[in-house]
This record gives C-alpha cells, structure tokens and sequence, in this order.
C-alpha cells in the first residue's frame, strides 16, 4: 500500500478537526462523576455535541453523523482501506449515535447510565482515532 | 482579571471561555480579519490576549490574502485551503502591528496545516499553541493565566511606566515595531523623558540582537576623542595612542548601538556615521583597514534636526539615512496629565526599592513591626486614608493639595527630576519617622486612630521640594510689565492676590521714576491720589527706600 496522498491527508485532517474536536466540545469537560450520575447539564452538553457537533452562522446545526458523511464522500474505496481501521471505528459509532434517534433529541437516551458510558467511550474512541489516522497520515 | 478578544467565525470558544473564564472580560468576537484589525484598533479597553480560531468557515471575500490569484489549485481547492488555515494567515497579518500581543492559538501542534513551518510558530514570541486534541477548557484557563502571570510580572521589570493611554500603548505598539527592524531609529523628546532608558530597555531587548547595547551620550565627549571613541583607534595614531583600542562600534557589534545627543556629532565624523549606515563599513582612527560594522543604531536628541540641516550643521545626506520617517517623540510629563497618578505610584515604588529609601522602609517596618517577609514592603500612595491595614503593605498619604501640586508642577526635568522629588519626599519622610526615635507617631495624635501602616507625606515638604525647582527671575529682567504668579500649596487667594498686586505695583514705581501721582492716575484715574498708592504700598510690605535707591541708580 502507497504513503498517504496529500489531499487525502488535508481531508483527515479537516475530519479531525470538525468531527473529532467538536463531538465532544462540551461534554468532554465534565467530570466522570457526572456521567456516571447523570444530571441534566450532562444531557445539555451531550446534545449540544452531538446533534450540533457544528453550527453554522446561520444557526444550522450539524450533527454528528452528518459531519462524517460530508467528511467521507467521495473517498475512493482504496482511500477508505487506506484510512482502516481507525475509520471503521469512527464510522461504528457514528452510526450508533444516529441509532438513538429521537431518544438522544428528547434526552430519555442518557437518562440510561449505560447509554452514557458508552456515549463517553465512544466520544473518547473518535477522537483517539482519528487523531492516530492523521498522525500515521502526515507520517506517509 | 483581562480584556480577551476571541477571533472566530463561530460562538463555540466564546460561549465556552464565557463558561470556564468567568472572571476575564471578553469583548465582542471578531468573526475574520476585517473585524479582528477593527476591534483591536478601537476598542475602548485595552486588548491584553487574543484568543485565535484557525478554522474559518468564512465567505470567500472575507478570507486572507485578498488577492488569491496567484494559489495553486481550483477556486474550489483555494478556498477550502485557505478556510482551514486562516487563522494563521490572520496571525501573520496582525502581527506586525501588534508584535507584544498574547497570541493563543487554538489547536494542537499536529493539527497545525501541512505545510506550516511548526518551528517558526513556535518561535514567534508572544504565540502560544494550545498543544491539546480538543480545546479543553482547563488546558486553557491554565495557558490564559500563565501567560498573563508571565505578562504580569515582566510589565514589573519594565523600567519604563507606558501607563494605560491609548497614546503611549500605540507608542509602545510603534517602538516593539520598530525595534525588530533593522533600520536606525531616531528618538525624540526633552530632556529626561526616558529615551536612553527605551533605547536599553526596550527597544534592545526586542530587537533580537544578541550583542551588547552600549550607550555613548555625544554631549559629554570632547570633539577631540570622539572619532576614537567611535570607531578605535590604532597603536600609534596620534601621541599617546600606546596601544590598539576599539570602539564603540566595535563592543556594540551584533547589537545596539545609542548615540545620545547626535546633534553634537561633527560634521566630519557625521560623514563617517554614514558610511557605517551605508556600508556598514569604517575606519579606526589611524588604520587603512576597513572594519565591517553590524550594530542596530539609536540615535537621540533633542534638538531639531531638519533646523540643523537647514542650518548646515547636521547633514541632510544622514538625516535620510537615520530614517526620519519613523521618528519617535516621547512625551513629556507634562503631557501624561491623563496618566499621572499611575505615574506617581509607579514612581513611588521605583524610589522605594533601592538604596537608603530601602533601607529606610525596612528600618521603618520593622520598627513598627510591618513585617514584609522576603519579598519586601508593599508600597502604595493614595489621597485619602486607606481602609483596613493589610499585612505587607505601606500607604504613602499625600495630602490632595500635594497631589494637585505635583499634578500641575510644569516638570522641565520630566521623569528624571519626578524620580528625584519622589525620591528626596520619601527620604525626608521616613528619616524624621526612623531616626528620631522620640518622633510622634505617623498618623494623628489620638492614640485610638493611629495607623503605623500609614504614612502621610508632610504638605510643608512637597511644596519645598517644589520650589526648590522654581526658577523665580529677576525683578528687572526679562518682560518688565511681567508679573510672576508662584501659586505654592496651602497659601490663601489672599496671599496670591497681594503678591501679584506687590509685585505689579513694583514695576510701576520703578517704570515711572518713583511718580506715585503717576501711577494714581494710571491705577484711579485721579492724578493727586499718590498718597492713597503710598499707603497701599505699605500696607503690602513694599520697602520704599529700596525702591528709591533703584531708581536712582
């Protein structure tokens, strides 16, 4: 397998950035106590990451999934082995945060502790992986 | 607590600094470049960090550079490049104007753009990298306030007081500019308004020269020695030239040389000077070498410099070479009214903190067990009686027709002739206070309000340290219609009034020849009144035989 194109790193690059930095904007500075109780601060944070990880000037938001899909399309399949498995990852838990559907919107999803840890797993897992995806890029 | 202006295209860093840095201030967010230049330029409080997005997701109009027609790629392609890395570009532009600014700039090392010289960021003084993958709120409460406690301190060991006016803070904006150029620099300013203290202290120390800063004031030199002490001398030049010596072009090489009172340069050695900025090349008195010169040169006077070229003492062809343009006059003190309590406290402490005035302080604190531990005694000086004592600190009180004094003093010798009345004031103070052991105590003489912590500055010392400096003229030179008015501190309208009228009736005596019927006509329109302008003089204390005798002399 070839070294890393460089277009193909710019838009890692911007992945990380839109996806990785903002999916846990908020959230990521509560304390472990608090996603482990819960509280309705937690909920606020978590939705705010999620469903507006990016938030336009015209007060569009973003969520989560939508980001990834814009970040992704249009990678060829050999871009997207490239990127495995850091991007398979990310794209699971994506896809299993959109699954909560309208539970995350009305906020019942994290009133389940378990629903939160693994909230707080996969917030962790995006950015862990998509940072090591750009380091192995920029690395060639 | 400080003034943050955030320069983002979003809300997300401001809501959040707005969450977990509470006690700052942040003025409105700059959404690009346009904005961010405005917002510095006129906001009304001082901007003292800039927080810096790198992502912009901006029109295309609004993105730096403004001209993009000679990037590589599609329009497309461009735009998202210059999206992702705009906050850099926004950095590179501000940053001539503004190169003392706390620059956070947000993301991480590795999210730094391909391409982007990580190195040269990381050198930029003043630019911090917020090494985290995700803005973390703590990582940057921990990096706004170091940097601000780092602010904080060397703001203490300036020894020059730039105070809080928008007028000095764009000077010191101009000189941090200027310094890291490496064109000379012409200071103006009257005397003892700081300029070889900027030269040292501000204007070497941002220049990034690793050499000396060596100072010579032209003034004191005789004409004869100074080509040597400019560019050396070599053995054997002139008689007594034993040995070879080097300049101060020399010792300044690789870093500042200030030439103080530049218009005493003579003619001859100003065509030197020039070759020096010219080709960066000279001569030591007596060599046929020539000796390459690398120093950053300060020039200062006082003096008008186009009024000597024009006279033909200073020539033009230097003049241009000292980069004219870019001169910068100092204020005097007189015109920091706006500043000049900070001034005073400034001082103030400057004064306490070396020599007998030290000394005196620790005699005094310990007397009065004031124990300052070993960062020393706080000092402060206020117009009106502090509140509670707090451990460590001395309130110097001046009384507010002192401070209205010192205030409205004309100060011909600026900050040096401040530092000294200061100084002496302090003095006087503290060693009546720590030598007479029998003084009274500081403040009152009721024993239930006396506050060791409080030192009031005696009225009568002020206004004698004042005068000291007054300059009253001669009765007979200078205008002699002139009346001097010398309003001192404590003295009645009364006493003002009588002097001035002492003094003006004076000069009439002496202008008309003793004629009192003349100057009753003059003053009451009634030519046979002299005895009524006699009496007046008597009662104002005037000694008519003195007077007399002038006249007829």
């Amino acid at each position: 397998m070839g070294g890393f194109s460089s277009s193909l790193t710019e838009r890692l690059m911007s992945l990380k950035h839109d996806l990785g930095k903002y999916v846990a904007w908020q959230s990521a500075n509560l304390d472990d106590d608090e996603w482990r109780d819960g509280s309705a601060r937690l909920t606020a944070a978590v939705q705010r990451d999620i469903l507006g990880t990016r938030t336009t000037r015209d007060g569009v938001r973003w969520p989560a999934w939508v980001i990834y899909e814009a970040g992704v399309e249009g990678m060829t399949a050999a871009e997207r082995e490239q990127s495995a498995p850091e991007l398979g990852r990310i794209e699971a838990h994506v896809r299993w945060m959109e699954s909560l559907g309208e539970r995350l919107t009305s906020g019942a999803a994290l009133d389940d502790q378990e629903v939160r840890m693994r909230m707080l797993a996969a917030q962790r897992e995006i950015r862990a992986s998509l940072r090591e995806l750009v380091q192995r890029a920029r690395r060639g | 607590m400080a003034n943050i202006l955030i320069i983002d295209d979003e809300d997300t860093y401001l809501e959040l600094c707005e969450r977990h840095l509470s006690e700052h201030t942040f003025v409105p967010p700059a959404r690009n470049f346009r904005e961010a230049k405005e917002r510095l330029a006129s906001s009304p409080v001082p901007i003292e960090l800039v927080l810096l997005d790198v992502h912009f997701n901006i029109e295309e109009a609004e993105l730096l550079p403004a001209d993009k027609s000679g990037l590589k790629g599609s329009q497309r392609e461009v735009t998202e490049r210059l999206r992702r890395t705009q906050g850099f570009k926004i950095l590179e532009a501000l940053r001539p104007g503004y190169p003392d600014l706390p620059v956070v700039v947000m993301t991480s090392v590795e999210d730094l753009p391909i391409g982007l010289d990580a190195e040269r960021l990381d050198a930029e003084d003043y630019t911090y990298l917020l090494d985290d993958e995700y803005l973390d709120a703590r990582a940057l409460r921990v990096q706004v306030q170091s940097i601000l406690r780092q602010r904080e301190d060397s703001r203490e060991d300036e020894t020059f007081y730039w105070g809080t006016t928008r007028v000095m803070r764009s000077l010191r904006q101009r000189l941090s500019v200027l310094a890291r150029g490496q064109l000379p620099l012409i200071l103006t300013g009257p005397t003892g308004s700081g300029k070889s203290l900027l030269a040292r202290e501000h204007i070497h120390r941002r220049s990034g020269r690793s050499g000396d800063f060596v100072a010579v004031d032209l003034s004191t030199l005789p004409e004869s020695l100074m080509a040597a002490h400019l560019f050396g001398v070599v053995k054997g030049a002139y008689t007594g030239a034993t040995a070879n010596r080097e300049g101060v072009i020399e010792r300044a090489k690789g870093g500042t040389l200030f030439l103080d009172e530049i218009g005493n340069l003579s003619l001859e050695l100003q065509k030197s000077l020039l070759l020096v900025l010219q080709d960066h090349k000279y001569r030591p008195v007596g060599s046929v070498e020539e000796h390459s010169s690398d120093v950053k040169l300060v020039v200062a006077t006082n003096e008008d410099l186009g009024l000597m070229v024009r006279d033909g003492r200073f020539r033009e062809d230097l003049l241009m070479r000292l980069n004219p343009a870019t001169a910068v006059r100092l204020p005097s003190l007189r015109d920091r009214k706006d500043d000049f309590e900070e001034l005073l406290a400034y001082f103030l402490r400057r004064v306490c903190a070396h020599g007998y005035n030290k000394d005196l302080l620790a005699r005094y604190a310990h007397r009065h067990g004031l124990s300052s531990g070993e960062d020393g005694l706080e000092v402060a000086v206020v117009t009106q009686k502090p509140g509670a004592a707090q451990p460590g600190r001395l309130t110097f009180l001046l009384h507010k027709s002192s401070a209205g004094s010192l205030r409205e003093f004309e100060w011909p010798g600026n900050f040096r002739q401040l530092e000294m009345v200061l100084s002496n004031l302090v003095t006087f103070t503290l060693v009546s206070l720590v030598e007479d052991a029998g003084a009274p105590s500081p403040v009152s003489a009721n024993a239930a309000t006396i506050r060791t912590d409080v030192v009031p500055f005696p009225v009568k010392t002020v206004v004698e340290l004042l005068r000291g400096f007054s300059v009253e003229e001669d009765a007979s030179g200078g205008d002699e219609d002139a009346v001097e008015v010398l309003v001192r501190a404590h003295e009645s309208l009364n006493a003002v009034s009588c002097d001035v009228e002492r003094q003006y009736l004076e000069r009439l005596y002496l202008k008309y020849d003793g004629d009192l019927d003349r100057i009753a006509e003059l003053l009451l329109e009634d030519g046979s009144a002299g005895r009524k302008v006699q009496l007046r003089m008597n009662q104002l204390g005037i000694r008519l035989r003195v007077l007399q005798r002038r006249v007829r002399s």
